[in-house]
């Protein structure tokens, strides 16, 4: 083979159009025959050898782990035969992220933090091994980015298919792991540090329910939503996660479906076991009575036209669908038209059209604007308690994932906080309240004011409800005064 | 009669469908989710006996014995 005669120079720049390929989205398998063709007969330690120089000459290290899954890849197709590399473990895929970030939630808990706690034990006055505890358990607390993108991005996967108990009763567990890692790790930091055997039960508690959760991720969590997910609702999990971050690891590759994949979870078009969840959950849903046909008629009942449009407006490119056809759809088909990413607009130039208020006419990139710019993260209900949109902002206070539009506000929020919302929901239902507020103080470092608003028309009809966030740490510490003049 | 056998390796949900007290037995033995309305049908279809022990921490023998007890027979129970 002419690869041998690669010059180191030539490695290097193979090795960097492959990593550049990567981070551009391209297609892994295609990566992994580039890689194969420039570097099959190449010792490994040239390999190495090249990466160190990239390494060297100002590449990031991290960059090397991303070569290092190819680099594997490459070869586990020499003794599988090199077929494709299944979705689920291509880099950036999700359940792939998910499974890196057990990987080192593991190594973090087993080869660190209960070795440390041992020999901490045995040898009580060495500060050290205290002291490598207190890190693995702050390192153990970022898996709160870990269980907050699967509770914003996977959990409404599961939801669309009707699998609604189960992320009920995981989110419950995930809240219940970040109280015992919280109490574990101010155990080690209090001073004097409580009693040996309390803080061993306590880390050992926190550790064995972390583990207990990577094996119901993995095991049971994951082949689950495998029954029921096309390549599109893992495109949007993989777009909706970015904002949320990572636990443990750097940032992931872009990852998205090839074609083929794509075709193929065509094929896998509402299986069997999806008919039967979704069946199901209607049951449910029916008997716990949440009334969505009523109030649809009620919706529908009339329209305000506020919109100044040109009759030109295509009906069938609309990408929201409206709630009638939407019904005759199938859940893989609702789902792949709402990952579609769509500009804020309709189907016309946009600064044709104004929405017109009584105090003034904007038209959509003027709203756009201003919704995203707004000191407050804005999330509306609608009338029918389902999520109907929120405003974009980028440094919003808790994450928001395109994935939780439409879905049910009961299955939005952690278990311990849901009975509150549904009772302020009442009220605003009822009419017997118009708004509620909150104010948290988030670990010293926000303080979160929420307010949730009941928004009625001018016939005081019931439109939805309106929550407005906002951290106004610096509002509170503002004193004295800055004028213009 | 036919045997009562509580296979380790068959779904959950398919051992609740063939026997009427083995949700109960279940719960009794600290599986007490399995109750909760619609986990059965979902998660009971994915995991077994091995795999619900590992993911609750609930010692695969505290599970054999709890069946034992009640006149079950157990395959692809080895520990």
């Amino acid at each position: 083979m002419t690869n041998k005669t690669l010059s180191s120079v030539q490695r290097q720049k193979k090795i960097v159009e492959i990593l550049n390929f990567l981070h551009e989205g391209g297609d892994f398998d295609e990566a992994k025959k580039m890689f194969d063709d420039s570097f099959s007969s190449v010792d490994v330690s040239e390999i190495t050898s090249a990466e160190r120089e990239l390494i060297a000459s100002g590449l990031n290290p991290m960059e090397i782990q991303n070569l290092c899954n190819v680099h594997a890849a490459v070869f586990k197709g020499s003794i599988t035969g090199n077929e494709s590399t299944p979705a689920f473990e291509k880099p950036g895929h999700p359940v792939a992220t998910m499974k890196l970030e057990n990987v080192v939630l593991s190594s973090l808990i087993n080869d660190e933090l209960l070795p440390c706690l041992k020999k901490w034990q045995q040898d009580g006055d060495n500060d050290q091994y205290l002291a490598r505890m207190q890190k693995a358990l702050k390192d153990l607390m970022t898996i709160d980015k870990h269980y907050t993108r699967k509770e914003n991005s996977i959990f409404p996967l599961m939801d669309k298919y009707g699998i609604t108990a189960p992320p009920k009763v995981m989110w419950g567990v995930d809240d219940e792991i970040r109280g015992w890692i919280k109490d574990a790790y101010n155990m080690v930091m209090a001073d004097p540090v409580p009693d040996k055997y309390e803080v061993e039960a306590s880390i050992e508690k926190a550790c064995k329910e972390t583990m207990e959760m990577i094996f119901k991720e993995e095991e049971i969590m994951i082949p689950m939503l495998d029954e029921v997910a096309t390549p599109e609702d893992w495109y949007m999990v993989e777009q909706d996660e970015k904002d949320m971050g990572y636990t443990l690891i750097p940032d992931p590759l872009p990852w998205k479906p090839t074609e083929k994949e794509i075709a193929e979870g065509k094929k896998k078009k509402n299986p069997e076991i999806a008919n039967e969840l979704n069946k199901m959950a209607q049951g449910l849903a029916d008997s716990e009575g949440l009334k969505a046909k009523d109030t649809k008629k009620k919706r529908s009942k009339k329209r305000i036209p506020i919109v100044d449009v040109t009759p030109s407006l295509h009906e069938d490119d609309e990408p929201v669908a409206d709630s009638d056809s939407s019904e005759k759809m199938s859940a893989h088909e609702r789902i792949r038209r709402r990952s579609q990413h769509v500009k804020t607009g309709l189907e016309m130039p946009t600064d044709e059209i104004n929405v017109r208020f009584d105090s003034g006419k904007l038209n959509l990139d003027e709203l756009t604007a201003i919704f995203k710019i707004l000191p407050v993260d804005l999330t509306f209900v609608d009338a029918t308690d389902h999520v109907k949109w929120f405003s974009n902002s980028p440094d919003r206070v808790f994450p928001r994932t395109k994935a939780v539009i439409g879905r049910a506000v009961v299955n939005c929020h952690p278990p311990k906080s849901v009975d509150k919302v549904l009772e302020i929901l009442k009220e605003f239902h009822e009419g017997t309240s118009d708004s509620n507020e909150f104010w948290i103080n988030l670990h010293g470092e926000k303080y979160v004011y929420i307010r949730y608003y009941a928004l009625r028309d001018d016939d005081g009809e019931y439109l939805g409800c309106l929550e407005v966030t906002q951290d106004v740490q610096h509002i509170r510490d503002l004193d004295g005064e800055k004028r213009l003049l | 009669m036919s045997e009562k056998v509580i296979d380790f390796e068959v779904p959950i949900h398919t051992l609740a469908n063939e026997y009427p007290d083995f949700v109960d037995i279940m719960y009794s033995i600290g599986f007490t989710k399995i109750k909760v309305p619609g986990m059965l049908n979902t998660v009971g279809k994915i995991i077994n006996l091995k795999k619900g022990s590992k993911a609750m921490g609930i010692p695969l023998n505290k599970i054999a014995q709890a069946f034992e007890e009640r006149g079950y027979e157990l395959k692809n129970y080895d520990q």
